[in-house]
């Protein structure tokens, strides 16, 4: 696997790999790691969840629209 | 448990990743989160490109991202140009990495869309059609904008990061 400089903007701190910056605990998001939504939303997106709904919205109606075709 | 979306960033000749992203401010400077004011534009001269993906680093419950649409809202100072190598058709495929210039983008050669496309204009592994079943990102979205001598600086606006989601 490539290894990269990675860092996480919110926290500071730096990871060889993209694993080590998905299973760090950030300081800025009060422990939750980047595969928590809290992390985006105490960090970056506090309205994360809203937008997350939204994309929800489109990907149901996408189903529901590609079952009339078949 | 929906899917956990983060915007990541990429500079200088090492490809170095700015993971979750708080901004995207576009400078005189090749760097993340950047302070537009203390890194202006000289009127005339262009920002630097930013090379930029979208990352899953969760899928939760859901089982599928696609559809990356990318856009503008809000004005451009004077006659300056955003440009992009998003595109809804004729899409040139996943976008490698090059170390980001600020002399005018060879990469970045589509008008930045000022409201929303109608289909995804991003890729996900080289396709518009793509999508992410897993964690991953998505292909590079490359952009400038490109200004003129007559423009002011200090313009604002918001640039939108959409996608769809399938539970």
């Amino acid at each position: 696997m490539k290894q990269l400089n990675i860092r996480c903007s919110p926290c500071g701190e730096r990871f060889n790999t993209n694993e080590e910056y998905l299973n760090h605990k950030c300081s800025k998001a009060d422990g939750f790691t980047p595969k928590d939504q809290e992390y985006v939303i105490k960090t970056t997106t506090a309205n994360f969840a809203k937008i997350s709904q939204s994309a929800l919205g489109r990907g149901a109606k996408k189903k529901i629209e590609a079952s009339k075709i078949k | 448990m929906p899917a956990t979306i983060v915007i990541n960033e990429y500079n200088t000749v090492g490809e170095s990743k700015e993971a979750n992203i708080t901004n995207t401010n576009m400078g005189s400077d090749d760097s993340p989160n950047l302070d537009a004011v203390a890194n202006p534009v000289v009127p005339g001269e262009n920002t630097y490109e930013k090379y930029q993906k979208l990352e899953v680093t969760a899928l939760g419950g859901s089982s599928k991202i696609d559809a990356i649409k990318i856009w503008r809202t809000g004005a451009l100072g004077g006659s300056a140009v955003h440009k992009t190598n998003a595109r809804e058709s004729a899409y040139g495929g996943a976008e490698s990495f090059a170390t980001p210039v600020v002399t005018a983008s060879s990469k970045a050669i589509e008008t930045m869309p000022s409201s929303e496309p109608s289909g995804a204009n991003l890729g996900i592994g080289g396709s518009l059609t793509g999508s992410l079943t897993a964690t991953g990102e998505s292909d590079y979205l490359v952009h400038q904008i490109q200004t003129d001598a007559g423009d002011t600086a200090g313009s604002t606006s918001d640039l939108n990061y959409q996608y769809d989601e399938t539970a």
